[in-house]
């Protein structure tokens, strides 16, 4: 009967109910986009270091991993053939392929910048690093000329080069010789990760073999494991580090790491983030609290003569603080479900579409940013889940105090009898 | 036999440092099956005799003995179970749970007991709100009632346990004349034929008339105490 008064007060007044009901509705949906756009952001994150800069898993001979923020060119890895042999035996592991990182300077007329370049292999690259979906202008690497080069988008702008045109590289050799040399620019990369576009560049291994004299030789090898949409990023590490375990027991002197020993800082730091994030969005429920608290008040205030009426009827005042509970509740139940279907329509959007926040990110150093501005959401049955258990208990607590002040109603003092 | 019998029955009331008595020592007897009007002018006492009576409000001093229980010494928790128990109201006005329909008020008190299974919650429900003069109305909700059917449905859910006795303040101020005299004819009409004791205040002179009895208050005293 309790249950019956609160449900058709609730129903009774159907806009202050939708008015309040709104407010929650929307810090949940709020709570839910938020924590699929973060979701969102760290995932497109994690699958950019395993599609575009470091593969699942990279192996390196030992000396050069020790080594590694110098770029040497002297420490290779050794007998590359049965190692490749073995890992294309692995049935989890899709692609293999080679590369060789270099320190060089890359010069247009007077301007020059220092970066990083990257040798690679045209034919089996591509298994590994999904590059030739991300040329945004161009081409990917011809089988039979050498002199060619990818540039990050970005980099040529800022140097003022386009297709066609030639740039002069030089670095120095595996055997500390200065060299240089030109090459034509055939491609333009565009991809969501930043590091790239700014300061990527591409060469052959053909042309590498002349240019920096490796004659077949490798800095580094680096192996794609495929990863599903819906497999999580710790399955996902646990899959490959077993991988990882495999190679290193079979072989000796070689450091083997996964995308996430390398990138533990930066994905430690993201998991850090999102626990405030998800505090940032707690506060934003507590501003649909704040509906509940004024609805509930209003309804206490409004009924007294009602709630006098049932005292005197013998209703007890625990039961008419239920009351007030239950259409709190109810009203955090019709927000928390009116908030999911709008979080779930809007995240259909927002996982196939994406949130172009470029405009936000201009200001921001972004070359450090594993992604670029384009945010997709991401599905996350659990957000759901804890928006209509979280949507539930606010508006429970949001009552308890207006459902108090009821149940301290005598029925003399709101009657009177008149 | 009697029924109420309240002696040196003290009220007052302080607010901040003012304070007000009142009632200031009122004896009376009520007897079994009467219909007793209690009259006198605003600010008399009589809202304040009857919130007593029906273990409403707590006497300042005085004894209040119903059917042979002493209730002036029970706390409010107490008083609340025996007013459950033992007495049937009907207030003024906007006293009927606007959510819920005519049947649904009149059950009210019989549901909020769970003593009694609902086949018989349906029929007693039926039966009285039919005497009432509103068996077709049962799924209604008050806002599609009258004023006069409204304090109808009020005396139906007042009588639906059938208890001794029936408290009433007021029962007609908010209705016409005609109406009024409808109401106080069940009322009188019901009395005389369950025996239920109803004790109702009244400014209505109309309203008086049907009164067995009429107890006149006067700054929280008895003045006149007369039978008809
Ligand atoms: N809750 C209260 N607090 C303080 N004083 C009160 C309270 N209730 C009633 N009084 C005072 O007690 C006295 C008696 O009031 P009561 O309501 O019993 O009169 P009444 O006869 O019912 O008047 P009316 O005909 O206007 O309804 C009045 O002086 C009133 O101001
Ligand atoms: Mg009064």
């Amino acid at each position: 009967m309790i249950l019956k008064i609160a449900f058709r007060n609730i129903l009774r007044h159907k806009r202050r109910t939708f008015i309040s009901a709104i407010t929650v509705a929307f810090g949940l949906m709020l709570f839910i986009l938020f924590d699929s756009l973060m979701g969102g952001m760290d995932r497109a994150s994690q699958e950019n270091m395993v599609n575009l800069t470091d593969g699942s898993l990279k192996i390196y001979s030992r000396e050069y991993a020790a080594e590694k923020m110098a770029y040497p060119l002297k420490y290779g890895i050794r007998n590359v053939n049965p190692l490749m042999e073995y890992i294309k035996t692995l049935p989890e592991v899709t692609g293999i392929t080679p590369r060789v990182a270099f320190l060089t300077e890359i010069i247009i007329g007077e301007r020059s910048l220092r970066t990083v370049g990257s040798v690679i292999q045209p034919d089996t690259d591509p298994k590994v690093f999904t590059l030739p979906k991300y040329i945004h202008g161009g081409r990917f690497f011809s089988t039979n000329n050498t002199q060619e080069v990818i540039l990050g988008k970005k980099l040529a702008e800022d140097l003022g080069v386009g297709i066609g045109d030639t740039v002069l590289l030089s670095a120095r050799t595996r055997f500390e010789a200065n060299n240089a040399m030109d090459f034509e620019v055939v491609g333009l990369l565009e991809t969501p990760a930043p590091f790239i576009n700014e300061s990527g560049i591409f060469i052959t291994c053909q042309a590498a073999n002349q240019f920096l004299d490796i004659q077949g030789f490798v800095t580094e090898l680096d192996i794609h494991v495929p990863w599903s949409k819906t497999e999580d990023i710790n399955a996902y590490v646990k899959r490959i580090n077993i991988i990882k375990d495999k190679i290193s027991a079979q072989f000796s002197g070689y450091t083997v790491n996964t995308f996430h020993d390398l990138n533990s800082a930066f994905l430690e730091m993201m998991s850090g983030k999102r626990a405030a994030q998800s505090l940032i969005a707690f506060f934003i429920l507590l501003i649909g609290a704040v509906g509940i608290v004024n609805t509930i008040l209003m309804s206490v205030y409004e009924r007294i003569r009602e709630v006098g009426v049932l005292r005197a009827l013998g209703i007890k005042p625990k039961e008419i603080r239920r009351m007030f509970l239950y259409e709190g509740i109810l009203i955090g139940l019709i927000g928390a479900l009116m908030g999911m279907v709008a979080a779930f329509l809007i995240n259909i959007w927002m996982v196939n579409s994406g949130l172009d926040m470029t405009a936000f990110m201009k200001n921001m150093d972004s070359s450090q940013m594993p992604i670029t501005g384009l945010f997709f959401g991401q599905w996350n049955i659990n957000a759901f889940i804890t928006a209509l258990f979280l949507g539930t208990l606010i508006s429970a607590c949001a009552a308890v105090f207006p459902a108090r002040k009821a149940g301290k109603i005598t029925p003399t003092q709101c009657l009177k009898f008149q | 036999m009697e029924l109420l019998q309240l002696t040196q029955v003290i009220k007052k009331y302080t607010k901040g440092n003012i304070e007000v008595t009142a009632l200031r020592g009122v004896d009376l007897t009520i007897e079994k099956g009467e219909f007793l009007a209690i009259v006198g002018p605003s600010g008399s006492g009589k809202t304040t005799l009857l919130n007593i009576v029906g273990c409403l409000d707590t006497a300042t001093s005085g004894s209040i003995r119903y059917n042979g229980t002493e209730l002036g010494k029970m706390d409010e928790k107490a008083l609340s179970v025996y007013r459950k128990e033992n007495i049937g109201f009907i207030f003024q006005a906007y006293n009927l749970i606007p959510v819920l329909t005519v049947r649904e008020n009149v059950e009210l008190p019989l549901v909020i007991e769970k003593k009694v299974s609902p086949r018989e919650i349906r029929s007693r429900v039926e039966k009285i709100v039919t005497k009432v003069g509103l068996g077709d109305k049962l799924d209604r909700l008050p806002a599609e009632l009258s004023g006069g059917q409204e304090q109808r449905v009020s005396i139906a859910r007042a009588l639906v346990k059938e208890p001794l006795l029936v408290l009433a303040d007021e029962p007609t101020a908010n209705l016409d004349s005609k109406t009024a005299e409808e109401i106080i004819e069940l009322m009188k009409r019901i009395n005389q034929e369950k025996k239920t004791t109803f004790v109702f205040s009244t400014h209505d002179a109309l309203v008086q008339r049907y009164a067995a009895r009429i107890v006149t208050l006067k700054d929280g005293n008895i003045a006149t105490d007369e039978r008809r």
